[in-house]
C-alpha cells in the first residue's frame, strides 16, 4: 500500500516537471549520466501520459525504437567532447541561419568536435544508405554557433560574419576554431524541414582557415549583376548539390547586389526546391513530349515509401502524405493522417500547406523530366511508417523520390491497370488516397476516346 | 524479290501539303504507323493520353503518282522525318517510297535529286477501332476562324466550352482569370454552315484543343461537329478528297 502511494507520486511529480527516468535506460554508464538529479539534461515529450507508462522499454507508442532514447544516446557520445567553451573541428562546411526575431535572426557556422574529413556531416544527398540512428548520430555531433545579425542590415565589418560565409561558400570542409561565451546547451532541433541539429551556444569569435573555394560558386558570387533564381539555375545546372545551394543562398550569397540578403535555413530549402523546380517545369517539361505509358516508381527510405504514378497527359502534379499512427507528425495512436497539395498545369498561386516536402519532390520530379525530355502529369504518395520515429528533414523527401527515378519504373497501358498496381504496393487503402488526390479527380473528369470505341467482341 | 526494290511508292509536287500533314499527326504522337493499300495511305493513332485521336486518309488520288500493289505499314519517328522534310524547298517534288530491305526513302527532286534513306520501325500495337458516333451539332466554318476562338480561351482557362443552340455557336471559357465568350452564326458571316438537331453543350480541354486546331494550316475549311457530353470530331478537308480529322474525348463533371 505504502508502496503504491510511493508510485502515485512519484508519477505525478514525474507528469509535473516531465524528467528524465532512469528505467529508460540500459546500461549502468548511461544511468548515471542520466541520474535525475542532473539538472542539466530533460527530456520533453509530446505525449505525456504514454512515455510515463513506458519509460521507454516498452514500446508502447508503437515505434519500434524509443526515438527519446535514440536521441540521447547520440547526444551522450559526444557530450563531453562539445561541452566546452572553445571548439576546434572541421565544419562539413556548414551554417545555420535561424528565423525566430526576423530580421533579427542567429546566424552561425556548425563545427562538430572532429577535425578532418567531415563533409558527409551536412551532405544529405550521400544519407540514403545510412540509419536513423548513424544520420542522429553525426548530426548531434555539430555544434551550432550562433551570433545575432540583422539581415535587412548587413555588417560588412563584422568578422563573425565573414567566417560564416566563407565557410558556406567553400567546397570542402572548414577547420574552425570557435570561442563560446558560454559552453553549447539548449536544446536538439529536430524539423521537418532542416536536418538534426545539436546544441547551440553563442559565439564570441570564430576563426576559420583551410577554406576551398568552388570555382562556379565563386563565379555566382562575385557576379552582382547575375538575378538570384539565375544563379541558383547556374549552380544547379553545373551539378552543384541541392544542399551546397541552400547554403549559399542562405547566407546571402546570390543575387543582384543591393538586394543580397541572409535567408533562414529552412525558407533558403523551400526558396531553392521550389525556384528550381518552377524554372525547370516551365522552361523545359512543358515543352517535352508527353511519356508513352502509365508508369509507376517506387522507393523506400528511412521508414518512408514513396509511390511515383506518372500519366501521359500534360503537367499537372500532386504531393500526397500518409502518416501511419505513431510517426514523427502523426502522434495519434489509432488514426491515419493523410493530406497533400497540388498544382494544374498553370501551376499553383498559393504556398503548398504541406510545406517543403511538396516543392522538394516537385524538384525531384522536374529534374528527371528533364534528363529524360519528357512530360507526364504525376501523382506522388509518401506513406511515413512507424520506422520513421523522427523527423529528419525534406531532404529525405527529395533523396527518396530520387531513388525511386533512379529504379526502372512499371509501365501499364492503361491508368487502372497501373492505379491497382500502387494500391498494392501501399498500405493505406485505395479509398483514402484515391479520394484525396485532386489530380485523379481531374483525370477522371477527362473521359478516353477508347470510351466511346465499342470493343470487337 | 529483289532486295532494295520499290514495294511502295508516291510523288507530291506540292511538299508543303505533305508537310502539314505531317505536323498535323505529329502534335498527338511521336511515332506514326502509315498504311498503304492500293486504295491510298492513311493512319489512325491516339495520343498516349486517349484523349485524342486522330485519322489521315488520303486516297490515291490525292498524289500526283501513287503505286502500291499490296497491303504495307510505313513506321517513321516523325521528329526525324519532320527534319528531314525541312530539307525540302517549295520549287522540290517529293517522293517516298519503301523498298523490301524495309528503308523509306525520301526524295527531293528539282534540278538536283537529294534522297535521304531511314529505317523503317516496327511500331507494334493493336488496331484501333473509329469510334462510330452520331452527332447532333454540325458546324463548317474557316479554320482560321475557330482557332481565333481557340486561342481567346486559352487565354482564360484550361478548358473551353462549345455550346450550339439554334443558329449560334458559341465557344466561351471561365475561370479565375475572367470569361470569355465568342459567338459565330451564318447570319454574322463567322460560319458558312450550322445544322442542330438538338441543343448541346460540351466541354473540352484546351491543352488539347490547342495542339489540335494547328492543324489548321493544312486546310481553310474546318468541318465541327459534336453533341452534350460526347466528343468533338475535328475535319480538315485537304484538296483531292484527302483529310484529316481528329476526335477529342469530353471533360465530364
Amino acid at each position: 500500500m505504502k508502496e503504491d502511494n510511493e508510485k502515485r507520486k512519484f508519477v505525478k511529480k514525474v507528469k509535473r516537471k516531465i524528467p528524465w527516468i532512469e528505467h529508460m535506460i540500459e546500461s549502468y554508464e548511461d544511468a548515471l549520466d542520466l541520474n535525475i538529479l542532473d539538472r542539466e539534461i530533460s527530456v520533453r515529450s509530446r505525449n505525456i501520459n504514454l512515455c510515463i507508462y513506458c519509460r521507454g522499454g516498452r514500446n508502447l507508442c508503437g515505434k519500434p525504437l524509443c526515438p527519446i532514447i535514440l536521441k540521447l544516446r547520440s547526444y551522450l557520445k559526444v557530450r563531453d567532447d562539445i561541452r566546452k567553451e572553445i571548439l576546434e573541428g572541421s565544419s562539413p562546411p556548414a551554417v545555420f541561419v535561424g528565423r525566430y526575431g526576423y530580421p533579427n535572426v542567429q546566424v552561425g557556422p556548425l563545427i562538430p568536435p572532429i577535425m578532418g574529413n567531415t563533409e558527409i556531416y551536412d551532405h544529405p544527398e550521400r544519407w540514403i544508405n545510412m540509419s536513423i540512428e548513424e544520420i542522429i548520430d553525426i548530426r548531434l555531433q555539430l555544434v551550432r554557433g550562433r551570433f545575432p545579425v540583422n539581415v535587412k542590415k548587413i555588417d560588412n565589418s563584422n568578422k563573425n560574419l565573414e567566417a560564416t560565409r566563407e565557410v558556406a561558400l567553400s567546397s570542402k570542409p572548414v577547420d574552425a576554431e570557435v570561442e563560446f561565451t558560454k559552453p553549447p546547451g539548449g536544446r536538439i532541433l529536430l524539423d521537418d524541414e532542416i536536418q538534426p541539429m545539436g546544441l547551440s551556444a553563442p559565439i564570441s569569435k570564430v576563426i576559420v582557415s583551410s577554406v576551398k573555394a568552388n570555382p562556379i560558386i565563386e563565379r555566382v558570387y562575385y557576379d552582382y549583376d547575375l538575378k538570384a533564381s539565375e544563379a541558383l539555375m547556374k549552380l544547379f545546372t553545373n551539378n552543384i548539390p541541392v544542399s551546397s545551394i541552400q547554403r549559399v543562398l542562405s547566407v546571402g550569397a546570390l543575387g543582384v547586389g543591393i538586394e543580397r540578403k541572409m535567408v533562414p535555413t529552412r525558407w533558403s530549402i523551400t526558396a531553392v526546391d521550389s525556384t528550381i523546380s518552377r524554372r525547370l517545369r516551365d522552361e523545359i517539361v512543358k515543352r517535352n513530349p508527353l511519356i508513352n505509358e502509365y508508369r509507376v516508381y517506387e522507393s523506400n527510405l528511412l521508414g518512408n515509401r514513396f509511390i511515383v504514378i506518372m500519366i501521359p497527359e500534360k503537367w499537372q502534379y500532386e504531393f500526397i502524405e500518409v502518416w501511419y499512427p505513431g510517426t514523427a507528425w502523426n502522434r495519434d495512436q489509432n488514426m491515419i493522417a493523410i493530406g497533400g497539395d497540388y498544382e494544374p498545369y498553370w501551376g499553383r498561386t498559393t504556398y503548398a500547406e504541406i510545406g517543403g516536402c511538396y516543392y522538394a519532390a516537385r524538384l525531384a520530379t522536374t529534374e528527371y523530366l528533364e534528363r529524360e525530355g519528357r512530360q507526364a502529369a504525376t501523382l506522388i504518395i509518401r506513406e511515413a511508417y512507424p520506422e520513421y520515429i523522427l523527423p529528419l528533414g525534406v531532404w529525405v523527401v527529395r533523396e527518396g523520390v530520387r531513388k525511386a527515378y533512379r529504379g526502372k519504373p512499371l509501365k501499364f497501358d492503361t491508368l487502372e491497370e497501373a492505379l491497382n498496381y500502387a494500391s498494392n504496393r501501399l498500405k493505406v487503402k485505395s479509398i483514402h488516397w484515391m479520394g484525396e488526390s485532386k489530380l485523379l479527380r481531374e483525370i477522371f473528369k477527362q473521359k478516353r476516346i477508347t470510351d466511346y470505341i465499342t470493343r470487337k467482341p | 524479290m529483289i532486295l532494295g526494290a520499290c514495294m511502295f511508292r508516291f510523288s507530291l509536287s506540292e511538299i508543303k501539303i505533305w508537310r502539314s500533314v505531317v505536323d498535323a499527326i505529329s502534335e498527338i504522337i511521336d511515332e506514326a504507323n502509315f498504311v498503304a493499300t492500293p486504295e491510298g495511305l492513311s493512319l489512325r493513332a491516339m495520343d498516349p493520353s486517349h484523349v485524342a485521336m486522330v485519322e489521315v486518309e488520303l486516297p490515291k488520288s490525292f498524289f500526283d503518282e501513287y503505286e502500291c500493289e499490296e497491303n504495307i505499314n510505313i513506321g517513321v519517328n516523325l521528329d526525324e522525318f519532320r527534319k528531314i522534310l525541312r530539307r525540302g524547298s517549295a520549287k522540290d517534288k517529293l517522293s517516298l517510297e519503301v523498298t523490301s530491305d524495309r528503308k523509306l526513302k525520301i526524295i527531293f527532286s528539282n534540278k538536283a535529286e537529294r534522297s535521304f534513306s531511314i529505317p523503317l520501325l516496327d511500331i507494334a500495337g493493336e488496331e484501333i477501332a473509329s469510334p462510330s458516333l452520331e452527332f447532333d451539332v454540325y458546324g463548317r466554318l474557316a479554320s482560321e476562324v475557330f482557332e481565333d476562338a481557340i486561342k481567346d480561351a486559352s487565354l482564360i482557362s484550361d478548358y473551353v466550352k462549345i455550346s450550339a443552340d439554334g443558329d449560334v455557336l458559341k465557344i466561351s471559357a471561365s475561370g479565375e482569370r475572367g470569361d470569355v465568350e465568342v459567338k459565330l452564326s451564318e447570319a454574322s458571316g463567322s460560319l458558312i454552315e450550322l445544322n442542330v438537331k438538338e441543343p448541346s453543350s460540351s466541354t473540352y480541354s484546351l491543352n488539347y484543343l490547342e495542339d489540335l486546331v494547328k492543324a489548321s494550316r493544312a486546310s481553310e475549311i474546318l468541318v465541327l461537329e459534336f453533341s452534350t457530353d460526347m466528343p468533338l470530331k475535328l475535319s480538315f478537308e485537304l484538296p483531292n478528297e484527302g483529310r484529316i480529322t481528329y476526335y477529342l474525348a469530353p471533360r465530364v463533371e
